[in-house]
């Protein structure tokens, strides 16, 4: 590896790391990438296979880079957990960016160390630029473009058609697990109906006891997100049904069935 | 690989000839090539064959080689006699040493070839009787040359230029018919010169034409328009017989055969997502997204899941999952998407990369590719968000490193063998067990093939079993006890089959649709006739290519594997599960027989014997009209293929598309209801709280519910009314809530059972009566706690 692509290369993971770190979602969202997919096994890769060698191919060499980065945020992160180690952000960054830190540094003392190969490297570096001509854009880059636009559009077409189609409103009407039998021979019960609709509103409350009498009466008023909560003291001894019933509804439209004190 | 068998199917008499003259090792041209390893880039071996001594009254070209200079691979073939007209389309070459039996002139008619023939008879080393692997035999796994068998030669047009990886004739003199075949002068993947994509890029544009379809298919299913089903058949082979088709043309170079093998996997992958593109809905990707959630709450690993505990000792992918998320800051669920997508096209590549060293055809790289993605589970098992999924690419990530280090690539494939056999290890338990397996399978055929053993063949497959021993000795215990019970139903299924035994399951299969049935059947009856096609050619030429014989073996295990298909309910899933590694050399052996055009019905022999006559050695050269009827077939074939894999793989064909609820249907019972009760569970319920229900209420809870699942609770459902039976039975499994579908009292499941170990599976006539799922709230102790009018939530007994 020559320097100014080591350079370069340590130059990019420590931006992504402080990108992932402090970054903004727009900023760390390619940061991340780059050290989960990208930057690891480009600077291992590079360890490995120094340039001027041609004992590895452009398609072992292009598979490698996310395998071996995926491997370093594994095994890594296994490393760092056995060593005691917590796996958050920063602890992943680190072990993402300083595996790769490492590697260029390895990259580029094997560089040193073989000065034939680094000799020749700038040569082959040269040798192998390219320009894109006007008719590998059309023959290349224009329907690879093309793809490109048409798999974007019909992911986001495709997401949102998802969506929109399972975004059912979900009205519902529950309790939590009844609390103690109080000295009254009561219980509280946390009741909350959810996903009321102001049109569909107002909202009433029944609680009955075992042999049908009403106990109690409650309007609901939904917030606006329509969602109401709310205590009941219901008598411990009674098997009591809870019904919702929408305005003008004789139908509850939900029911609770709290039952009786052991 | 690189030594391929021949067809001589509609043997011209030319050929006929250069059969008989094949005979004899001497009378073959013999186009060698040096191994990548071996040339190290800065060698390049040139054999000019020249100077001709023409047969009178034929086309004969005698060749006789001159010089052998080392830098170049270019063999130059002349004529220098008169020039005879040839039929139009007759492009055929003979090359005949001067050695070769003199053709029988007075055969004027026998020899007179059709027109439309343009086979090119063209041997390789490696042939029957391989003396000594030289360094150039391609017949043994270390030292062969893994040179590229595309052969194109096209005799009547202008000059061309040399395609990465491809052999094209570079040079035709007019005057005296030289042709100049330029071989690959480096034997390896990638050219040297800029990349040639070459129609590829055309190529997935097309196919991602059938992508956009199936985006209209899935918005038309979850619609329930009548026209899907049609949109979604039609995307399907729009995004994939294209790229077939190009491949098989063996055209492609090594560049434009990756693009068009990649893309096809993007493509493939993109029809698994927008399935389902805002949320996981498979049971096992949900459980792997609380696994991953998990990861990314605690900063643990091996935190308990309660949804499927063996994957907390396998926790690859959901490292993958956790790091994503945790660097970019996207959810779980998006991280997961790009972590199975990323993971899906690393293992595609790795398989691409191995066969193209194993081969040095770009040919068979791209087919065997293809012929994979026909696997039953590749479409959305093996890319779903799952653990084998993360495993996969490291398995072949092993495969591909272990050919690399025994093919003299040193230390450091060595190295990164073990990177691959750690991460398959701590990914996934089944993966890893097929890794040791296809280790030693690849270690013990180039034990028995090669002289001397090369006991150090060994040292990996020991490694790995040695890795996973550790792991599941050390870490993983459980892993024995949960892979049980599948081995268990396998062995009670084959009691069944073979010993006669009695099968609680009796009635349990639903019998499979004819049509289905059919295109499954004729899927592997062509691979069946392929995989016996290359194992006769292999067995009469006496073929030492370690890696084939591998793959051989391994394709058989494949058709055994599939046998499991007709064992119980489960078959299916099992022999599906299994393909996803057997299908690996089955797509191999396949590419083998479909490119190099192994004789399935083989011509007589002099001795009248046509199933035992010898196939003849090299490499045929197809072009013309037979090369288009073989592209043909060949694509019509792999479709077929890709077909059944989609009518008999996952999802289910009730399920090919997304769509309104279906009960106990795994994706298509995942709804807003659901998801919404399940939520509630994580909110107000305890985690040890043990919960049971349907199969999909089960998967909910345990997920997004984060609850104790309880799945065995069949019988408390099927009870027309509770009785102590039903309390003792509630108190055994020790359930403490039980989710009620309405649902399941309106239609049927899906896959013939509501619940896991359904005491019912496979006999269900009729939905859940209402007095069956309304039993409930007429027993005392038992509350009502949650209500969204479809799904219900009871608290089993007085709290």
């Amino acid at each position: 590896m020559n320097p100014v692509r080591a350079g370069v290369l340590a130059g990019l993971t420590v931006v992504a790391a402080l990108a992932v770190e402090f970054g903004p979602l727009a900023l760390s969202v390619p940061g991340g990438l780059l050290l989960a997919f990208v930057l690891p096994g480009l600077a291992i890769n590079d360890a490995l296979f120094r340039p001027g060698r041609r004992d590895i191919g452009v398609v072992e060499r292009t598979i490698l880079v996310p395998a071996l980065s995926l491997a370093v945020l594994v095994l890594g992160g296994l490393l760092l957990w056995g060593a005691g180690g917590s796996l958050n952000r920063t602890s992943w960054m680190l072990v993402c960016a300083v595996g790769t830190l490492i590697a260029i540094g390895v990259a580029v003392y094997r560089t040193h160390t073989a000065a034939t190969v680094a000799a020749a490297a700038p040569a082959k570096a040269a040798g192998e630029r390219r320009t894109i001509s006007k008719q590998r854009l059309i023959r290349d880059v224009l329907p690879l473009a093309l793809a490109g636009v048409m798999l974007a559009g019909v992911g986001i077409w495709s997401f949102a058609d998802s969506v929109q189609t399972y975004d059912v409103g979900v009205t519902s009407l529950s309790a939590a697990p009844p609390g103690a039998v109080d000295p009254a021979g009561n219980r509280s019960v946390q009741v909350t109906a959810a996903g009321l609709s102001a049109s569909g509103g107002p909202y009433t409350m029944v609680v009955t006891g075992t042999s049908g009498e009403e106990l109690s009466r409650h309007d609901i008023t939904p917030d606006t997100d329509g969602d109401w909560t709310g205590r009941l003291t219901v008598p411990a001894d009674e098997r009591v049904t809870v019904d919702l019933f929408r305005a003008g509804d004789p139908t509850a439209i939900r029911t609770l069935i709290i039952a009786a004190a052991a | 690989m690189g030594d391929q068998p021949t067809s001589d199917r509609k043997r011209a008499p030319e050929e006929a000839t250069a059969k008989a003259a094949d005979s004899r090792p001497d009378e073959t041209v013999v186009l060698t090539r040096l191994a990548p390893e071996q040339r190290d880039g800065r060698e390049e071996a040139t054999q000019k064959l020249a100077e001709p001594a023409k047969s009178s009254g034929d086309e004969t070209v005698v060749i006789r080689p001159t010089k052998t200079p080392s830098a170049d691979d270019t063999v130059v073939i002349r004529a220098t006699g008169p020039s005879k007209k040839r039929p139009a389309g007759d492009d055929t070459v003979i090359i005949r040493l001067p050695q070769a039996p003199k053709r029988n002139t007075a055969a004027g008619a026998a020899r007179k070839r059709s027109a439309g023939d343009d086979t090119v008879v063209i041997r390789l080393p490696g042939g029957p009787k391989p003396k000594s692997p030289g360094p150039n035999a391609l017949s043994t796994v270390r030292k062969r040359a893994a040179g590229d068998d595309t052969v194109i030669i096209r005799l009547p047009q202008a000059p061309k230029k040399k395609v990465a990886g491809r052999v094209v004739v570079d040079k035709k003199v007019a005057h005296d018919e030289t042709v100049i075949i330029r071989l690959p002068a480096e034997a390896k993947p990638e050219p040297r010169t800029a990349l040639d994509f070459g129609w590829a890029p055309w190529v997935i544009a097309v196919s991602t034409l059938g992508v956009v379809l199936m985006a209209l298919a899935y918005a038309g299913g979850r619609a329930e328009a009548p026209w899907a089903m049609s949109a979604y058949w039609a995307g399907q082979i729009i995004v994939f017989s294209p790229v077939v088709f190009r491949l098989l043309s063996r055209l492609a170079g090594v560049a434009e055969s990756f693009v068009l093998v990649m893309g096809l996997a993007l493509n493939q992958y993109m029809l698994k997502w927008m399935y389902s593109p805002d949320q996981f809905r498979f049971p096992d990707e949900l459980q792997h997204w609380l696994a991953t959630t998990l990861i990314t709450e605690s900063g643990d690993l091996f935190r308990q899941n309660n949804a499927l505990p063996p994957a907390v000792h396998f926790p690859g992918l959901a490292e993958m999952g956790a790091g994503l998320a945790l660097l970019t800051g996207l959810p779980v669920t998006a991280a997961g998407t790009i972590v199975a997508g990323v993971a899906h096209l690393i293992f595609v590549g790795l398989l691409f990369a191995t066969v193209l060293r194993a081969s040095n055809s770009p040919a068979m790289a791209g087919v065997a590719c293809v012929t994979y993605a026909t696997a039953m589970h590749y479409l959305f098992f093996n890319s779903m968000f799952l653990y084998q999924t993360a495993a996969l690419p490291f398995f072949m990530l092993a495969i591909w490193a272990y050919r690399r280090w025994r093919t003299g690539g040193g230390r450091k494939f060595f190295a990164l063998a073990v990177v691959g056999i750690s991460m398959t290890t701590v990914s996934h338990h089944v993966t890893a067990f097929a890794l040791v397996a296809t280790l030693l399978l690849l270690a013990l055929a180039e034990l028995a093939l090669e002289r001397p053993r090369p006991w150090e063949a060994l040292i990996l497959p020991a490694v790995a079993l040695a890795v996973v021993c550790c792991w599941i000795g050390f870490v993983a215990q459980d892993v024995i006890a949960y892979l049980e019970a599948p081995v268990e139903r396998l062995a009670a299924s084959l009691n069944q089959m073979f010993g006669g035994a009695a099968s609680e399951e009796a009635g349990a299969t639903k019998p499979v649709p004819l049509v289905q049935l059919a295109v499954q059947g004729m899927g592997l009856l062509g691979l069946l006739v392929l995989f016996l096609a290359v194992a006769r050619d292999m067995i009469l030429r006496k073929d030492r290519d370690t890696w084939r014989w591998a793959a051989l073996a391994g394709g058989a295990v494949f058709f055994a594997g599939n046998g499991a298909r007709f064992l119980g309910t489960n078959g299916p899933e099992i022999a599906g599960r299994l393909s996803t590694f057997t299908y690996i050399p089955m797509s191999i052996i396949a590419a083998i027989a479909i490119v190099y055009a192994v004789q399935i019905i083989p011509a007589k022999d002099a001795d009248g014997r046509r199933w035992l006559s010898v196939p003849p050695p090299g490499v045929a050269v197809t072009t013309g009209r037979r090369l288009a009827g073989q592209v043909y077939i060949g694509t019509a074939l792999i479709t077929l293929l890709m077909i059944g894999a989609r009518t008999g793989g996952w999802p289910p064909v009730s399920a090919l598309l997304p769509g309104p609820y279906l009960a106990a249907a795994y994706e298509r019972s995942v709804d807003a209801f659901g998801v919404d009760a399940a939520r509630w569970q994580e909110r107000t319920l305890p985690r040890e709280a043990r919960v049971g229900g349907d199969i999909t209420a089960v998967a909910l809870s345990s997920t997004y519910g984060r609850i104790d699942p309880v799945r065995e609770v069949g019988e408390l459902f099927y009870a027309t009314s509770w009785t102590s039976a039903e309390d003792e039975r509630a108190q055994e499994l020790a359930v403490n809530y039980l989710v009620v579908d309405e649902r399941l009292g309106d239609m049927l499941p899906s896959n013939d059972a509501y619940f896991q170990d359904d005491p019912m599976a496979g006999r269900i006539t009729e939905p859940l009566s209402d007095t069956q799922l309304g039993k409930f709230d007429q027993v005392n102790s038992i509350s009502r706690l949650y209500d969204n009018g479809t799904v219900r939530i009871y608290q089993m007994g007085p709290s």
